[in-house]
């Protein structure tokens, strides 16, 4: 695969591990992402994705092997550190400031990302964005399943990530908010050059975005490739895509 | 990567501007009027109090004075970071002790021994913040009751520099004694009050104030949106530790002498009750809370000396009538 060994990553797994007491929940995995890639994790549930996240986030420490960030071993930096660098995540359940409103988490991600002038601007056009606008005084705790996911994912894209890593970004969406969001994260990420990795069920979304998917199965990369050789691989059909597959196959 | 972003140092510094718009609005950080409008009023009736009444509620007024420092101080960590500090006597009576030591053992005055006391209190939050705001919050509390009582243990110990459990007399000036004027040493305490419940009024209205609301509804969010978390505890540790220390060493105006209970757990638990009967995370919480507190104690205290009995009922009947506190009741109960 070209996109496997030419320019440079911006994130490297190399040879990575986490176990949990007896649970291997990332087995010896080595991924390389480039520069403004933008890849699909995907597997069932359990195969370790979430983990994977929280292991290039600093949340979790490997049991053993190596997290690089722009070529630079990351093991030392905190979350915090690391999203100082340049890496951004939202969560499978998404986490926000729930007593807080609207308007304070926003507040709270524009500050942390460096936003200066007119704040209270950039607080509601970035709400405006992912169609908060009318909703800034509410408590955070009481948006939606859905407008929690667009919050979250406003509150991220306000630091500015180089490394975009989102959890199931349209989980607990209709099918018109899906596509509305993923235009809103593909057009923020296109437009700043980043890159991004995410984890999703939806097969639409991950081909109808992604260069390259990921499949991962018990803690280990089971395919990874051009969506159209992975969807092909009789595997992943068997493992995890099943009908969803053959349908969109048909399609 | 490299440290402190630009940004960083001026979150901490100041109140910002007052966003425009909707959005504005929601996060405007001067709060409703129903957050700062009862210390307003609190604060003129403060002033006109020693026109108004006989000393002995002078007398009384200034210990709520100090007990609502102590009440803030608790609040900050409690109500909005999140941090339940069960030994915030231990900053308190190093308050007391330093000053009180600093007077009459190094001959300086009580305003400048009064800096020195916050100073040292905030030193002690810092250095003993640096272990405590990285473990979890069950540690947190049985450590900060740990460090009141180890204080308590040495000031009850180092007889020579303390006089043990027989306290220490301060060797105050006449202008600062109470038994000469009551009014001067109600007014000392009102005007040292004043400033640094304002300071910490602008701190919880501060962008930092918003913070460290972020960290206590979510210090994993908060932290992989680049938030120093422990820093930022440790940073409130610090302030909370001067506020108290600030009640402390005022406290000795008012009762001219130093036990080591100064430290004592009921002092810390005192700071839980009257933040809790008045509201967690309000600012005015504590002050309502300490008002009402040391007017139940004053008044039941004429017929009971058992003061545990009180705090005792009064815990019972917020956690049954008015579980989010007194300033709740009216509004939701929705907190900074």
């Amino acid at each position: 695969m070209a996109v496997a060994t030419e320019s440079k990553p911006v994130l490297e797994l190399r040879d990575v591990s986490r176990r949990f007491g007896g649970l291997l929940a990332v087995n010896d995995i080595s991924l390389r992402v480039q520069e403004g890639a933008v890849v699909a994790l995907i597997g069932p549930n359990g195969a370790g994705k979430s983990t994977l996240f929280a292991l290039t986030m600093g949340e979790l420490q490997p049991s053993s092997g190596r997290v690089l960030f722009d070529g630079l071993d990351v093991h030392r930096l905190g979350p915090h550190a690391r999203a100082r660098a340049g890496i951004g995540r939202t969560f499978q359940t998404p986490r926000l400031f729930t007593g807080l409103s609207v308007g304070e988490n926003m507040l709270i991600a524009c500050r942390a990302g460096g936003a200066g002038a007119s704040l209270g601007a950039g607080v509601q056009a970035a709400l405006a964005e992912v169609g908060l606008g009318e909703q800034a005084a509410a408590t955070a705790g009481s948006l939606s399943q859905g407008g929690r996911k667009r919050l979250e994912l406003a509150m991220v894209l306000a630091l500015r990530p180089r490394l975009l890593l989102l959890d199931e970004p349209t989980a607990g969406m209709g099918v018109e908010e899906r596509g509305a969001i993923m235009r809103l994260v593909m057009d923020a990420v296109t437009r700043r050059g980043a890159t991004m990795v995410f984890c999703e069920h939806d097969v639409e979304s991950v081909f109808a975005h992604a260069a390259r998917v990921v499949v991962m199965d018990r803690g280990a990369i089971l395919a990874d490739g051009a969506p159209e050789r992975v969807r092909r691989d009789p595997r992943v059909q068997q493992i995890y895509l099943g009908e969803a597959a053959a349908h969109g196959g048909e399609a | 990567m490299s440290g402190p972003s630009a940004p960083e140092h001026r979150q901490g510094s100041a109140l910002g501007p007052a966003p425009h718009g909707a959005g504005g609005r929601a996060v405007a950080l001067l709060g409703p009027p129903r957050e700062w409008a009862p210390g307003i009023v609190l604060l003129g009736l403060a002033a006109a109090l020693p026109a108004l009444v006989s000393t002995e509620y002078v007398l009384l007024a200034a210990g709520v004075l100090v007990t609502m420092l102590l009440g803030v101080s608790f609040n900050l960590l409690f109500g909005y970071a999140g941090m339940f500090s069960f030994g915030q006597s231990a900053f308190y009576g190093v308050g007391a002790y330093v000053a009180v030591l600093l007077v009459n053992e190094a001959g300086v005055s009580f305003w400048a021994a009064l800096p020195a006391a916050i100073l040292a209190a905030a030193l002690l939050a810092a250095g003993s913040g640096a272990l405590l705001v990285r473990i979890e919050p069950i540690a947190f509390i049985m450590l900060t009751f740990a460090l009141a009582d180890l204080l308590e243990f040495t000031a009850g110990h180092a007889r020579s520099l303390t006089g043990g459990d027989s306290g220490t007399i301060a060797v105050l000036p006449g202008s600062l004694n109470e038994t000469l004027g009551a009014d001067r040493v109600y007014y000392a305490i009102l005007a040292v009050a004043a400033v640094a419940l304002v300071l910490a009024f602008a701190f919880v209205r501060s962008r930092a104030g918003l913070v460290l609301r972020g960290i206590r509804e979510d210090a994993l969010r908060a932290e992989t949106l680049g938030i120093a978390v422990a820093r930022r505890r440790l940073g409130v540790f610090a302030l909370a530790g001067a506020i108290a220390a600030a009640g402390g060493a005022l406290s000795v105006l008012s009762t001219q002498i130093v036990y080591p209970s100064v430290f004592a757990w009921q002092l810390s638990a005192t700071a839980l009750i009257v933040t809790l009967l008045g509201g967690a995370g309000l600012f005015c919480g504590p002050l309502i809370g300490a008002v009402v507190l040391e007017l139940i104690e004053f008044y039941v205290g004429r017929s009971s000396t058992n003061t545990l009995l009180i705090d005792g009922a009064v815990l019972l009947a917020i956690v049954l009538l008015a579980p989010r506190g007194l300033l709740a009741l009216g509004s939701g109960g929705r907190r900074d």
